[in-house]
């Protein structure tokens, strides 16, 4: 039985999904996980500050910041609190960003979305087709109730993947982060399952 | 624009703070509140918004009171017992916790026992954790949730001066149902 017809306000089992890291497939992307060989692909947008402005981790001076991150970013896979994801362009096999679950509530049937894509490939759906497969997969194969995603007040084309996607605006964070010498206000965003 | 030197908190975590307002005195709680504090997490009507089943037995109590004492020896969170100055009652809590000095902000929480439900008491305790977080500690950004039926502690947050700034549809689940939040914040002028 797929776990969404399990109506039940018990915790999810999620545990099949940290057993086996899954694996998604779109029409034009891959999404696996990450491995080392990622490391000059995840630099090349990492170290980029049209790319990093807007997200909370620093951008890379080099690519031994990269390496630190592939490093450090299973642990909280292993803790069975977020599932990250390489996105793979399927036409050249190049990876081209990054998304995944990065809080997986199990007890609240609630997860968060988050996202970051090498500027080279803006504009063209990808992201758009990559957070529409993580929704998917979160309602229809973990069962959950709820997604929900955030990005800065001022980053206009990450809002525009969560309300293609579906996703409602439901509220601005004022001074939610400080970053860089300036606080930083943000918008709130969700799914619900069947919306 | 003035540079932001992240607080250190460490100095809050050395010896529990105390406050006082007008009739309160906000403290660490010890073993010997315990009957109090009871009396506030056993009941089913307070514990009807709020993310915990009411506690059915005195050791839930002594728990949750060994839980709260962690949280302050791993310097992450405040649970004040709030006094009552005029009998030394403790009459409810407040709470701070998700403590960030990187971002500078900060979670409340709060809850009062129902017979003391009327007098304005929460609304004056969390004032004044309020101005603590913000004068004594540095932080620039508090924020509570609540669920979305649960009047009394929106009324609070509005007293306090806090913001409603997001609704959390059906983020929860409580009692055997998905509820929804609201987000409340205040933010140092």
């Amino acid at each position: 039985m797929p776990l969404s017809e399990n109506n039940s306000f018990e915790p999810l089992d999620l545990s099949r999904f940290f057993e086996k890291h899954p694996v998604l497939e779109t029409e034009r992307l891959i999404l696996r996980p990450r491995t080392m060989a990622d490391k000059d692909d995840i630099f090349e947008y990492a170290s980029d500050p049209e790319v990093t402005r807007y997200v909370i981790w620093p951008t890379h001076r080099s690519v031994e910041d990269t390496i630190a991150f592939l490093e450090s970013a299973p642990k909280n896979f292993a803790k069975r609190e977020s599932i990250g994801f390489a996105i793979e362009l399927k036409e050249t096999g190049k990876m081209i960003g990054d998304c995944g679950f990065l809080r997986i509530e199990p007890k609240h049937h609630r997860t968060e979305i988050g996202y970051v894509l090498n500027r080279n490939f803006w504009s063209k759906g990808y992201m758009t087709e990559a957070v529409h497969e993580l929704i998917r997969f979160a309602f229809k194969e973990m069962g959950m109730h709820r997604v929900a995603a955030t990005c800065d007040f001022d980053n206009v084309r990450s809002a525009a993947v969560m309300e293609r996607c579906g996703m409602t605006l439901e509220g601005v964070h004022r001074d939610s982060e400080l970053r860089r010498g300036r606080f930083i206000a943000k918008k709130m965003y969700a799914i619900l399952k069947g919306n | 624009m003035s540079r932001i030197i992240p607080p250190d908190l460490s100095r809050f975590f050395e010896l529990h703070p105390t406050l006082e307002t007008e009739r309160l005195r906000l403290r660490e709680l010890t073993t010997t509140d315990v009957p109090d504090l009871h009396a506030y997490y056993s009941d089913p009507e307070t514990a009807l918004y709020v993310p915990f089943t009411a506690f059915t037995s005195i050791a839930d109590t002594e728990k949750l009171l060994g839980r709260v004492a962690n949280g302050f020896e791993r310097k992450e969170s405040f649970m004040f017992g709030v006094e009552r100055k005029s009998d030394g009652k403790i009459i409810g809590i407040s709470d701070l916790f998700n403590l960030s000095s990187q971002h500078l902000h900060a979670v409340i929480g709060w809850g009062l026992a129902k017979s003391y439900w009327g007098f304005g008491y929460m609304t004056e305790a969390v004032r004044e954790v309020i101005r603590f977080a913000f004068e004594e500690m540095g932080m620039h950004r508090i924020e509570a949730e609540c669920e979305t039926e649960n009047i009394r502690s929106i009324r609070v947050a509005e007293r306090c001066g806090m913001t409603l700034e997001a609704t959390r549809v059906e983020n929860e689940i409580n009692k055997g149902r998905f509820v929804s939040n609201y987000v409340y914040a205040i933010v140092r002028e």
